[in-house]
């Protein structure tokens, strides 16, 4: 053996010793000793100071299943950590955020499932550093091509800080995962009726811990569980319908009985197939409409939704893309989505509430926010005219207060305040009954003796399902709004006769809808996931922010609904086995 | 330390008694099924084939003495290829113009892992033939219409071989290891990665996959057959003075895990690399250079992969977009006689080790053969799948794919052999002095790469690109030789084929990963040394990010010293480890 060799195997007899995983306390210590050793060490010549440095460590085990028709498609069980990280150079009155292009300043990175001291130390060091130097050329962007006007609210609020509480949370298990993935599955029929028959079923659990330089040290429980059953089943023309029933909750042991989810599922199933057996609408139909049930909660989200929520967007220009401040304004009457604040968005004597805190049993709540901010319940709207906004650590112009501790959002991104325990009231709710008598009274002046009732929509991600649907999101493709295609659709006559009808969807629609709202029936209450990006839209069907929202069945004093021509060369050829 | 291996058995019957399987079962009744409907509406497809692939996947790494992940996952996937109108002008003959823009990928459907699951395999199956029949009427009008619009292509051939039906169902274990074990073992080697200052991210990782493949055809071929494919990477990092991202990448592949190396190999690989990667970062950047070079066997295999491989890919042929290099040169000399170029997938090992290319079956269901490219200098043929050329109308079985691409010939174990060769330690003093011929200050020796690339096309330039990662500046006057970095070797074919000017008595073999039109497919590629008497090398990109601006954490002094002296850093690794070896012929393992 040569002398080379030989070096190598008395190396190699010293072996390394692991080092041991970290508590989480250790980890929340070792958080913190990194902020004060970055904030005071990590600058380079010329930079403006590093003034907020924030680190949040999510440690998340997630189990997911998909399964159909009693089978297993897919199972995975894994631990997700992260490391996010928010660095802000310059004051609180101008720094590197908030500004278009890129959103630098905030970063994230995987970190192994065995969190070591070592392991953690590393992950800070190298993240911070990228993180920093983005921060510092962001803000020297910023500076030389944005000019703020007079009004400029700043980017940032500093000196609130939160310390505790510290908890721990119940490990996810892939098992009853699975056990329920498979057993919802196996509710549908295997009789050749459904083209889709699956089950999503994911269930997360963890800690985030948030530490930063004004001194948050805290930890906020995570905990969800989502089960989604989707189906979808195809008429004589071709028409594709879906549906789904889906429950967001923090732990699989809330779910209903057992037999009360296989009796939904089942029904779920029988309706659907019910309905590719119904008529599609042959004529445009403009008069009024009720939305009840899921219905009337899919219209206040669509439409209401995000004239609540207050983060400014990052200002939109970019010296490489257009001239500054082209189209820009910090004005809240843009004709497109965004926040209302001080106008009109429902009825007098409307009023509506965020309250975070309303129900920590419910995935939506929480008692502080991404930012460690403790959450506030939050009066938005009264008399329908919009009193204050949603709000993260990023101040708006005309809500002085700042922060309500409603920052939600991915760690590593910059947060924004959004919308999760939402309660819409109108001061006075008919019974269904009075609701569909008004409507008829607003018919006559169409010459109508029925109205549209609508009591569910198709939902786009289970439509996407299909690849023949490219309908599914052409929201895409669409300067506005749009609302689901209706899956429950009625021509309720004065008789008291319902005809369910199918092959309709409502030409545009935008949020002025909502103050032409003519009466209002009993609450109900739906929850979904909010896509990560105010105002933007879900890709995938288990992402997202849960999200609570109770709301009263409305009637609409006008809306146009138009038939919709399925593609008839989208039928299967082939039977269905089973049939 | 060997690590302990384990092994289960998918299957316990001999070959000759393995019956078909409920899935194999459920596909060839599904098929059946769909196509009396197919025949009753008027148009039925010649052809169908479903394929499925039951993957079991394992993955383990650690970065720092962590663990950042140790899994196994399962995922059922099928493929459905689906021809309608004839051979000799199916719905899959590729559009040309703007009607190609409406071609919608080929994918892949997820099916159940669960044996349970018989009525949700059936479904996803039905759905599937269903929708790609009801694509292919639609599209056989358009292929129809493609044809008599555009000008005739340059070199027509049928769109698909007929064959005789294969039956051959092999017993595919899916191979394991003591995951623990594993844990353990790359805790230690990422701990012995991270102890240098110098190296700012690193990673070990182990991954081992196992494939079963079946295969079902309108034609009777029932054909089961797959592999597993282990591979063991260590990998350091960090950023240059002057911004260059500097990576060493060490990669290890078997096909069997009880090859797998012990703990003790991997952190010797370990040190290797980390050592490797300081001298880098210390290592001037090299410049724009032409002249001699000689290209270690493994650098070399890549290059012959890359510069020859893609170019032979027969059914690169018959798109008038691709350069079809060689087309002209069956019968011509392209290369000195003394080389020969073979590809055989039917290896399974090559002097010792697994190969990464060996398969018993493509994804067309026909078994791998021996294919000759160039016989002593000559160019003889191409790589066939099912999709024929006028003068090559059978495959010889390397029609290959990734989950939810459609098969397209592809090299699997390429090899370079030379029937006249030089001792190993005599192709540096060739360097040298074709060096001085050519009136250079110093010559190249590429001592490692990690991959290229090349483009085939007409669009851009036919010319490709070896990726170094360690080369030498041998000098000629007699100073010791220099490592640098930052450079590639670029070039173009043929004017690179004419410059070989000797084969060493060695063979470097490349196992990889190598991509292209019909997704990724493992390949291997094997090769004496060569000396090339010019080929030309250009700058490689560099990063501009400073280094991190704090010192690592917890790094120690004494950790840094460690890897010193335990190498010679003064000369090209293979240079040194491999002088005089004497390894000149071949051994191979055609089991």
């Amino acid at each position: 053996m040569s002398a080379t060799l030989l070096a190598i195997a008395a190396l190699c007899a010293a072996r390394v010793q692991a080092d041991p995983a970290l508590g989480s306390d250790p980890q929340r210590a070792l958080l913190a000793e990194e902020v004060r050793h970055h904030r005071d060490d990590l600058h380079l010549p010329d930079a403006p100071p590093l003034y907020h440095l924030r680190y949040h460590l999510l440690a998340l085990q997630q189990a997911s299943v998909v399964a159909a028709f009693g089978a297993v498609i897919s199972r995975e069980m894994s631990p997700a950590t992260v490391l996010g990280t928010e660095v802000r150079v310059g004051s609180p009155a101008f720094d590197n955020t908030g500004y278009g292009g890129w959103e630098s300043g905030f970063g994230r990175l995987g970190l192994p499932e065995e969190l070591t001291a070592r392991a953690l130390r590393q992950a800070t060091w190298r993240l911070t550093d990228s993180t920093y130097k983005e921060a510092v050329e962001q803000y020297a962007r910023k500076k030389a091509a944005f000019i703020p006007p007079p009004d400029y609210p700043g980017d940032y609020q500093v000196g609130l800080h939160q310390e505790g509480p510290y908890v721990s949370v119940a490990s996810a298990r892939l098992e009853p995962v699975e056990q329920i993935a498979r057993r919802v599955s196996a509710a549908f029929p295997v009789d050749g009726g459904l083209e889709l028959g699956t089950v999503l079923a994911a269930w997360e659990t963890g800690t985030e811990t948030v530490v930063d330089s004004e001194g948050t040290n805290l930890q906020r429980p995570h905990a969800e569980f989502v089960l989604r059953a989707m189906a979808q089943a195809r008429a004589a023309d071709g028409a594709l319908l879906s549906d789904h029933r889906s429950w967001y909750l923090r732990d699989p042991a809330q779910l209903p009985p057992r037999d009360a989810i296989d009796l939904d599922v089942a029904a779920m199933t029988r309706d659907l197939l019910a309905w590719t057996r119904v008529a599609p609408l042959q004529e445009e139909y403009v008069g009024p409409v009720v939305f009840e049930d899921e219905a009337a909660v899919d219209l206040f989200r669509t439409l209401l939704v995000d004239q609540l929520e207050g983060t400014p967007p990052p200002v939109p220009f970019d010296a490489s893309f257009g001239a500054v401040g082209d189209g820009f304004t910090f004005a809240d009457d843009g004709s497109g989505g965004g926040p209302r604040l001080n106008r009109r968005v429902l009825p007098d004597d409307w009023e509506v509430v965020d309250d975070p805190r309303a129900d920590l049993d419910d995935p939506a709540c929480f008692a502080f926010d991404l930012e460690g901010t403790p959450s506030q319940r939050v009066a938005l709207v009264e008399d329908g005219i919009v009193r204050t906004l949603l709000m993260s650590r990023v101040p708006r112009k005309g809500i002085p207060g700042g922060s309500n501790g409603h920052a939600r959002g991915p760690v590593g991104t910059r947060a924004a305040g959004r919308v999760s325990h939402l309660q819409v009231s109108p001061k006075r709710h008919l019974t269904r009954r009075r609701l569909l008598r008004h409507a008829f009274e607003i018919a006559e002046a169409y010459d109508h003796d029925y109205v549209m009732v609508v009591r569910r929509f198709q939902d786009d991600l289970v439509r996407a399902e299909d690849r023949t649907d490219s309908g599914a999101f052409s929201f895409l493709e669409e300067g506005g709004r749009r609302l689901p295609v209706p899956l429950a659709l009625y021509r309720v006559y004065t008789n008291g006769r319902e005809e369910p009808l199918r092959g309709a969807a409502f030409a545009s629609v935008d949020r002025w809808v909502l103050r032409e709202i003519s009466a209002a029936g009993p609450q109900v209450e739906g929850r979904y996931l909010a896509p990560f990006a105010p105002g933007g839209q879900s890709y995938a069907p288990l992402v997202g922010l849960p999200t609570t929202l109770s709301v009263p069945e409305v009637l609409v004093e006008e809306l146009e609904l138009v038939p919709v021509n399925p593609d008839p060369r989208s039928r299967p050829a082939v039977p269905a086995p089973g049939r | 330390m060997l690590l302990p291996t384990l092994f289960l058995l998918a299957a316990a019957f001999p070959a000759a008694a393995v019956a078909p399987s409920p899935l194999e079962t459920a596909l060839d009744q599904e098929l059946d099924r769909a196509m009396l409907t197919f025949q009753e509406r008027g148009q039925p497809p010649y052809y169908v084939s479903l394929e499925v692939e039951e993957r079991d996947l394992t993955r383990v790494s650690a970065t720092a003495g962590a663990l950042e992940q140790s899994h196994t996952e399962q995922e059922n996937h099928l493929d459905v290829e689906l021809r309608v109108g004839t051979p000799d002008l199916d719905s899959t003959h590729p559009l040309r113009g703007m009607s190609s823009l409406r071609d919608e990928p080929r994918r892949s459907v997820a099916i159940p892992i669960d044996p349970e699951g018989s009525y949700a395999l059936r479904h996803a199956v039905w759905k599937e033939l269903d929708a790609r029949w009801r694509d292919a009427i639609e599209r056989i009008v358009v292929v129809r219409a493609n044809q008599t619009v555009k000008v005739a292509e340059e070199l027509p051939a049928p769109d698909f071989e007929l064959r005789e039906r294969v039956i051959d169902r092999q017993e595919v274990r899916f191979q394991k290891v003591d995951l623990p074990v594993w844990e353990d073992a790359l805790r230690q080697v990422s701990a012995r990665l991270d102890e240098n200052p110098a190296v700012q991210h690193s990673q070990a990782v182990l991954q081992i996959e196992n494939l079963r493949k079946t295969l079902v055809d309108s034609d009777g071929t029932r054909v089961v057959h797959g592999g597993t494919w282990a591979r063991v990477a260590v990998s350091v990092g960090a950023t240059g003075p002057d911004g260059d991202e500097l990576s060493i990448d060490r990669v290890l592949s078997f096909r069997d895990v009880s090859h797998l190396p012990s703990t003790d190999a991997l952190l010797s690989l370990a040190t290797e690399a980390t050592q490797t990667l300081v001298l880098q970062i210390s290592a001037p950047r090299g410049e724009p250079y032409s002249g001699p070079v000689l290209l270690d066997g493994k650098a070399a295999a890549v290059f012959f992969h890359e510069v020859l491989g893609h170019r032979v890919e027969g059914q690169r042929l018959k798109l008038d977009s691709e350069g079809k290099t060689f087309l002209e040169y069956v019968g011509r000399p392209v290369l000195p006689a003394f080389l020969d170029v073979i590809d055989d997938p039917t290896l399974r090992t090559l002097n010792g080790e697994d190969l990464n290319g060996w398969y018993a079956y493509d994804d067309e269901g026909v078994a791998a053969e021996r294919t000759v490219i160039v016989d002593d200098g000559v160019f003889s043929g191409f790589l066939m799948g099912r999709s024929p050329l006028p003068d090559f109308p059978r495959s010889n079985g390397h029609g290959r794919r990734s989950t939810g691409k459609a098969p397209s010939s592809r090299m699997g174990n390429t090899l370079v052999q030379a029937s006249q060769t030089v001792p190993r330690a005599k192709l540096r003093g060739m360097l040298l002095e074709e060096v001085k011929r050519q009136g250079l200050p110093y010559g190249l020796f590429v001592d490692e790469i990690e991959g290229g690339f090349t483009m085939t096309g007409r669009v851009l330039p036919n010319a490709f690109n070896v990726r170094v990662i360690d080369a030498w500046r041998v000098y000629a006057d007699g100073r010791p030789d220099e490592r640098i970095r930052g450079v590639d070797l670029v070039g173009t074919p043929l004017v690179a084929f004419a410059g070989v000017m000797a084969a060493g008595d060695d063979m470097g073999i490349f196992n990889g990963t190598c991509g292209a039109g019909s997704g990724w497919v493992p390949v291997s590629a094997a090769s004496p040394t060569l000396l090339l008497r010019s080929m030309e090398a250009q700058l490689k990109e560099k990063g501009e990010d400073r280094p991190p601006l704090l010192p690592k954490p917890g790094a120690s002094p004494a950790s840094a010293a460690r890897t010193d002296g335990v190498f010679d850093a003064t000369a090209p690794r293979r240079m040194i480890a491999r002088d005089g070896d004497g390894a000149s012929a071949a051994r191979e393992d055609r089991r």
